[in-house]
């Protein structure tokens, strides 16, 4: 059975927890998820579709202490065992759904800002003087 | 560092100083703004630093836009016309100024993410941009 059968199956029965994916030596953290680690920790989303998480030992407990601060509720489930759960933790108030929301947010907002910043940087390269324009209208609005 | 660097450059104000630390070489005040400029690296509370390796490419840099250097007592670059630093600086300058400018906003509104007006503000900025 795939990883992602695996997850169809498990968000159906808790739609609002973390699954952490144990692939042997790495840390596997799939779909939106993925929006919540990135609002905790700012690790990247390689293809919006997993993070990858090196350092198996030291990580992990990093990771599971963040997500108990946070509240919010996670599985660890074992790929090479099955998909048993390793270790899990139920918070009656839940953060999940709220945290998800604002790391969807940061994430698309960010992946704008960034291409702003490319294009201004662009701009930089080859066009100073309709730069200078640029960034005197920017500032104009940024620092009312 | 700093004060050797200082007596240096008040040997020879027109020419591009770098200085040996371990497996870096490091140069401060205009000297880390003409090299940001020329090779993008970053300046951190007026030093640039970057390394040994790096050394070839920041001194072929140098050669072609002409400029006299210095590296830590080892070999030196001179020309007699020695104007060209004065110019490169002005320009390094005004590109280090610009991109101060872009770098501030940028943390001003990546600080800011979460907010609402910021929304709005990336909004603006990209029809700015898009209609150039």
């Amino acid at each position: 059975m795939s990883v992602f059968h695996v997850l169809k199956i498990a968000r159906k029965l808790h739609p609002n927890t973390v699954f952490i994916i144990d692939d042997y030596d790495k840390y596997y953290i799939y779909d939106k998820d993925c929006y919540i680690i990135y609002k905790i920790f700012n690790f990247d989303i390689h293809g919006n579709k997993n993070i990858f998480i090196t350092n198996r030992i030291k990580y992990l407990p990093y990771l599971l202490n963040k997500l108990n601060e946070e509240k919010i509720d996670y599985k660890v489930l074992c790929k090479r065992h099955g998909y048993d759960i390793n270790s899990e933790h139920h918070f009656l108030d839940n953060n999940y759904c709220k945290v998800l929301k604002n790391g969807k947010l940061r994430y698309q907002r960010t992946k704008r800002l960034n291409q702003i910043y490319c294009k201004l940087n662009y701009f930089l390269k080859n066009d100073s003087k309709e730069l200078v324009e640029i960034l005197n209208e920017i500032e104009g609005i940024v620092y009312v | 560092m700093y004060d050797d660097y200082l007596i240096k450059k008040e040997k020879y104000p027109n020419s591009v100083i770098l200085m040996k630390s371990g497996s870096f070489y490091r140069t401060y005040d205009h000297d880390a703004i003409i090299i940001s400029y020329l090779c993008q690296y970053k300046i951190i509370k007026n030093m640039l630093g970057f390394p040994v390796h790096s050394l070839s490419k920041v001194l072929k840099e140098l050669k072609c836009e002409e400029v006299n250097f210095i590296v830590d007592d080892e070999f030196n670059f001179s020309l007699e016309n020695d104007e060209n630093y004065l110019v490169l600086f002005e320009k390094s300058l005004e590109m280090y100024k610009l991109k101060s400018r872009i770098d501030k906003i940028y943390c001003y509104l990546n600080e800011n993410i979460e907010r609402r007006f910021v929304k709005k503000l990336i909004d603006k900025i990209e029809e700015i941009i898009n209609e150039r």
